[in-house]
């Protein structure tokens, strides 16, 4: 019997630098008495303030999380089993949320009969979060963290006499702490998944295999948005609940057969086929209007009962189906040969392009059990390998190959609504498999005892007939299509290093990883000359994928400066420019600058990742120390664009934008003036300012842990106790949250904008085995 | 014993397998319908038709087309705070490019309900069951849509592609000269004006009218003056429509069933469905009831328009001046105390909805009501002949309503006196209303107005740029002018 467990406390890792009150009131100002505009506060206000807000502060805490974790194993002749029990209680760093989460495993096998073994392995969870509103949208509507790096300073946190919270009538933005006690939102899931398998041993060499595996998940959603909000208050509270239903089975037989020839031939043989069925259905229902906020979303026939009440309901299946052959072949340890070959279908592809073949074949040489090795000390291992091998994917959505119609697009005819319908796409029946095919190149080494240790690898993956969201021209009636097409090419080399620094009482041993990777479109068809893609917040199109790029590679307006004067301006490519705005590059010095000067800024793909773990071990102490970094990769930081081209001028900015903004008197400044930043915003806001660089350097995680060597065949078997710390270093120029997180929910482009921020976690925790 | 029961357990296993497979991964569609099917009874068509008319209604886009687009760069409405800033700011200030969201959202919801209509028209002949009077009512409703679709294009972007069915894939179509698109238009619209009927039987459903008052509209703005008038005569001598007789309650919720208005996009109080014009109208704290709400943004109107008016127009009644807001302070909107402009009177046009819920107000916006039709020919007349009595008259059924004197035959000595006069009368009729742009592009103020207000305005910016997404996509596009 185990018994693990820790308790730790989370901090937002890293806040985003805005203006503080006085700061805000005085760049405010300032821009407006640049821009001719009487100023926005008086030297009163700005004497009265003091300190004003800060609204990261006032969404942020220091999280409490806790986690146990019991397990139980035995089991005689003929039966094993292993019982866990897990709890998680984690508070998150935004006030009002938390995940509870409770999980149950078992894993139980017994042999009834000689030759037969059976196995079931049972996983059973729910968890239930609490969430904050992340939506994105950038009025009323955004959740907590963009409104607070946003919303004004100046205004106080308290509530006013009604209770309800100040609001800045210009801002469009709730206040943070109404969206953070004025909606709630719940998310409860169930979950249970497991195996049953069969393993029957028909006569020596060989197995019989079945295998049936189930996912059965039920969630209920529950969002509430009170009277709190100046949204709730209008619309007399706004409550939804949506639920769903998912199950997801996988039938699995296959057959083994393994032999050894005359000693030195080792044969093994996989012959097998599957069958998997996702069907997940999903019902939802809103409605306004309500008589009391007190009854949540647990009395939604209390709304208001016609108006905005919206109803929905879905199912959506999909099925594989697989064979698969492999074949394993090793003489005498020093050469190894698989070589295998499975035919894939999916439901989502027509009738001519369900099933596809791939096939894959791998090599390997032993060196160090070759007899001209033996006489050697310095390897204890050497190994070569090769291989080959394609795999597909058919992650699409269902029924793009299908012309269907869809109920859409409901008109108002007199004072009531019409359901319509419309055609769901343009469909494209010649879908197929996209592939991957992949040449490994390697080499595993081991040498001085064990003392030092790794592989080098060299991979080169070419993706063909990608799946890929095509734009088309909306004339269609549509924005895009479905295709196969191009090519995209991915290679780089891994490096793997293990080292046992020193072995003797003191332990240092070391693990180094590095990762190189260069991707690159090689080959798009004829009709596609190049797809410019991407959208976040209100930023799009900054993203194309052209051949010789990395895909998606970012894609804007080079700025090369500041415009210090008027005569500058008047032998540049933008005559109407003002001095201090950017100097963006003409770059096909046609005299003006329109979307023909776009350029490549930059690869949302890292060109190099580095880990360095080193762990110190002394007397039963050991410390751990793991380290990340990733360079050369760049996103789209849409919290930059907002703070450069400030939706509004009453919304809050980042500070090293304004206070190194150009002024007359400050003409080396790196930022422009911010004086009517939309003459230079729109498409231009794409730009080598707002695309950023995200590389970084991270400690990862620190663990100091001590192991009681206890006395045997007592109560306790053993018992460590260790204090870890996760990120709580990281490196980086860049000015939001995190460096390493892609904004959800915008697709696949890469970009930043107000992501849940890092945790810094400090914890204690204790391993218990009786 | 056990043993082959086993072995023949799995053997059948195996067979099981291995067969059936066929079936196994055909695609199962629970949610959506299968045009062969569907396309095939009346009831399919009249959906179908149901899904091109709600790409003309509002569906949170219409407040871009009127106010942004439409009144943001002309003399009479400017925007400032909220989300909305940063988006109006280029319209205000004639910094536009083709990159703006709202350029592309007009153009794709414009070519759906042209696909949705083309959807129709390609396969209304295949359904055995409708009646012909029903298939001619069916086609030229669809024909409306798609002809009103184009016109509405037509007014931002100028020719655009002209995608007539279905059954194609070529979308990489490049423009039509503007004879043939013109052409195109009008004659849409007349035919479909041929067989819809007078009456319809709900708001919003295109009649005679409606199509009339396009194609009126559709010649005015191409200025083929005897054409506009004519149509406009038809309009009249339907004798279906007439001037309300309240102005300053003609947009309230409570008057939507009235014969002033011939197009009409209806509007009810739900989200997506809904008027959502008033929360950018109210000024900040000003005391609304607890069902509304006020944005940050903030449609203003320019002193200089708000100093135009004759004070007895009951058309200005709609403007707010001064107000006193939640906490008690008292505050003027036209002029600060030293008589600066302030440039933030309101438009109170469309009459807050006691029922609105939230930013959802009920309340119709119309596209083209009868005021406009009469002043429409009025113009087009004053442009064939110079100053004339039916012109002065047409004026003045206007003016009688609102409340200010006629005026007078004499008062005007060439055709440019009285059109500069239509200019401001239709600036004080139709405020709000999204027809300052057009106005003041057909009377070639939109550019010279601009140059006054301090705008870096180019002659060029009459046209809007084609979405640069569009561009991107379809190589065979060209960009309109000086973008």
């Amino acid at each position: 019997m185990n018994y693990s467990t820790y308790v730790g406390v989370q901090s937002v890792a890293k806040r985003m630098g805005l203006l503080n009150t006085q700061q805000y009131m005085k760049v405010l100002n300032d821009i407006s008495a640049e821009s001719g505009s009487a100023p926005k506060f008086t030297q009163d206000q700005i004497n009265a303030i003091g300190q004003g807000t800060d609204w990261q502060d006032a969404i942020f805490r220091n999280a409490l999380a806790q986690n146990h974790q019991l397990s139980f194993a035995g089991g005689a002749d003929k039966s094993r089993y292993y019982i866990g029990i897990n709890y998680l209680n984690q508070d998150g760093v935004v006030i009002g949320s938390n995940l509870k989460k409770y999980n149950i495993r078992l894993n139980y096998e017994i042999n009834p009969i000689k030759n037969l073994k059976i196995g079931l392995n049972l996983n059973t969870n729910r968890a239930v979060t609490k969430t904050i509103l992340t939506t994105n949208s950038g009025n009323e509507n955004a959740g907590p963290i963009n409104a607070a790096l946003q919303f004004d300073p100046t205004i106080s946190a308290e509530k006013n006499d009604n209770g309800q919270y100040l609001f800045n009538p210009l801002i469009s933005l709730e206040n943070p702490l109404a969206l953070l006690y004025g909606t709630t939102q719940r998310e409860a899931d169930n979950r249970t998944f497991g195996v049953l398998s069969a393993d029957y041993n028909v006569f020596k060499g060989l197995t019989a295999t079945l295998r049936f595996g189930g996912d059965l998940q039920n969630t209920r959603n529950d969002s509430y948005n009170s009277r709190l909000t100046q949204k709730g208050l209008s619309s007399g509270g706004i409550g939804s609940v949506s639920s769903g239903e998912s199950l997801h089975w996988l039938a699995e037989f296959f057959t083994t057969y393994n032999r050894t020839i005359a000693q030195d031939h080792q044969l093994s043989f996989v012959v097998g086929a599957t069958l998997e069925k996702f069907d997940a259905l999903s019902l939802g229902a809103s409605t306004r209007g309500f008589l009391s906020d007190a009854t949540l979303t647990n009395l939604l026939q209390s709304g208001d009962g016609d108006k905005g009440d919206n109803i929905t309901s879905g199912r959506s299946v999909n099925k594989l189906n697989s064979y698969l052959g492999r074949l394993n072949y090793t003489f005498k340890d020093r050469y190894l040969l698989t070589a295998s070959i499975r035919t894939d279908g999916t439901s989502r592809f027509s009738q001519q392009q369900k099933y596809a073949v791939f096939p894959s074949l791998a090599v390997g040489w032993r060196i160090s059990e070759e007899s001209f090795m033996k006489s050697q000390s310095i390897f204890n291992d050497l190994k070569l390998r090769a291989s080959y091998g394609q795999s597909g994917n058919q992650a699409i959505s269902n029924f793009e190959t299908l012309q269907t119609f869809i109920a859409g697009g409901r008109a108002v005819f007199g004072d009531g609504l019409v359901q319509g319908v419309e055609p769901a796409r343009i469909p494209n029946p010649d879908l197929r498999w996209e592939t991957t095919e992949e040449i490994d190149l390697g080499l595993d080494f081991s040498v001085l005892n064990g003392r030092v240790s790794g592989s080098l690898e060299y991979y080169h993956k070419t993706t063909r007939d990608q799946l890929f969201n095509k734009p088309l021209p909306t004339i269609s009636g549509f924005g895009s299509i479905r295709v196969n097409f191009g090519k995209v090419l991915n290679k780089g080399v891994d490096l793997t290093l293990q080292t046992n620094n020193l072995v003797n009482k003191f332990k240092w041993s070391t693990t180094f990883t590095l990762s190189t990777l260069k991707n690159e479109v090689v080959e798009l068809p004829d009709y596609i000359p190049q797809i410019i893609t991407g959208g976040v917040g209100f930023t799009s199109n900054y993203a194309i994928v052209k051949v010789g790029y990395p895909m998606r590679a970012f894609y804007g307006y080079e700025i090369d400066g500041i415009f210090q004067n008027t005569g500058e301006i008047a032998s540049s490519a933008q005559p109407n420019a003002k001095p201090g705005h950017p100097r963006f590059v003409d770059q096909n010095k046609d005299g003006k600058i329109d979307p023909n000067d776009r350029t490549i800024l930059g690869s949302p793909f890292p060109k190099l990742m580095v880990g360095f773990s080193n762990n110190f071990s002394f007397n039963g102490f050991n410390l751990s120390v793991l380290m990340t970094a990733v360079d050369g990769i760049k996103t789209m930081d849409n919290n930059i664009v907002e703070s450069l081209y400030p939706v509004n001028f009453e919304r809050n900015r980042i500070a090293e934008h304004y206070l190194d903004r150009w002024t007359s008197s400050n003409p080396t400044a790196k930022y422009p003036s911010g004086i009517n930043p939309s003459s230079y915003g729109g498409a231009l806001a794409v730009n080598s300012l707002t695309i950023s660089d995200a590389s970084f350097i991270r400690m990862k995680n620190i663990t100091l842990s001590y192991d009681f060597s206890l006395p045997k065949k007592k109560f306790l078997r053993s018992l460590s106790l260790y204090v870890a710390g996760d990120n709580l270093l990281t490196i980086t120029k860049f000015q939001g949250f995190d460096p390493d997180a892609n904004a959800s929910g915008t697709g696949i482009e890469r970009a930043s904008y107000n992501n849940y921020p890092l945790n810094q976690t400090l914890r204690i925790g204790a391993n218990v085995g009786f | 014993m056990k043993y082959t029961y086993l072995k023949l357990t799995l053997l059948f296993a195996l067979v099981f397998i291995g067969s059936g497979c066929n079936n196994f991964l055909k695609e199962e569609v629970y949610t959506q319908y299968a045009p062969e099917e569907f396309l095939k009874s009346e009831d399919g068509i009249q959906n179908v038709l149901v899904g091109a008319y709600s790409q003309l209604q509002v569906q949170s886009g219409m407040r871009e087309d009127q106010f942004t687009l439409s009144e943001f760069p002309t003399d009479i409405t400017l925007e400032s705070g909220g989300q909305f800033e940063k988006d109006a700011l280029p319209f205000i200030n004639f910094q536009w490019d083709a990159s703006s969201s709202f350029l592309l959202t007009i153009w794709a919801r414009m070519y759906r309900a042209i696909r949705n209509a083309n959807v129709l028209l390609d396969n209304i002949d295949n359904v055995q069951s409708i009646s012909p009077a029903k298939l001619d009512l069916y086609k030229s409703e669809a024909r409306f849509i798609r002809a009103e679709a184009y016109s509405h294009l037509h007014r931002y972007f100028g020719a655009v592609p002209l995608i007539l069915t279905t059954q194609t894939t070529d979308f990489q179509l490049s423009r039509p000269s503007d004879t043939d698109f013109n052409n195109f238009i009008s004659t849409e619209l007349a035919e479909a004006a041929k067989f819809l009927p007078v009456k319809q039987n709900a708001r919003g459903k295109a009649d005679k009218g409606t199509a009339l008052a396009v194609l009126c509209k559709f010649y005015l703005n191409t200025k083929q003056w005897q054409k506009s008038a004519d149509v406009a005569q038809e309009i009249i001598s339907l004798g279906k429509y007439q001037l309300f007789p309240s102005i300053e309650t003609l947009f309230s919720v409570d008057n939507e069933n009235n014969n002033e208005f011939i197009f009409v996009y209806p509007c009810i109080a739900q989200s997506g469905y809904s008027n959502v014009y008033m929360p950018h109208a109210f000024p900040p704290n000003y005391p609304i009831q607890t069902n509304w709400i006020n944005y940050g943004a903030q449609f203003r109107t320019y002193t200089s328009f708000i100093k135009s008016f004759n004070p007895n127009d009951r058309r200005f009644k709609m403007m707010v001046l001064e107000y006193t807001d939640t906490k008690g302070a008292k505050l003027k909107l036209v002029e600060d105390a030293s008589g600066k402009p302030l440039d933030n009177a309101r438009s109170f046009k469309y009459i807050p909805d006691p029922n609105a819920v939230s930013e959802s107000n009920g309340n119709d916006i119309p596209v083209i009501r009868y005021a406009d039709i009469l002043l429409s020919r009025a113009e087009a007349l004053n442009e064939i002949e110079g100053p004339n009595q039916k012109s002065i008259d047409l004026i003045n059924q206007i003016r009688k309503r609102a409340n200010v004197p006629d005026i007078t035959l004499s008062s005007f000595s060439t055709k440019e006196a009285l059109r500069d006069h239509l200019l401001k009368e239709r600036a004080w009729e139709f405020f709000t209303e999204g027809k300052r742009r057009e106005d003041l592009i057909r009377m070639g103020k939109f550019i010279s107005g601009a140059l006054e207000r301090g705008k870096v305005a180019k002659p060029f910016h009459v046209l809007y740029p084609i979405p640069q997404a569009e561009i991107d996509a379809n190589p065979n596009l060209k960009q309109n002018e000086g973008y």
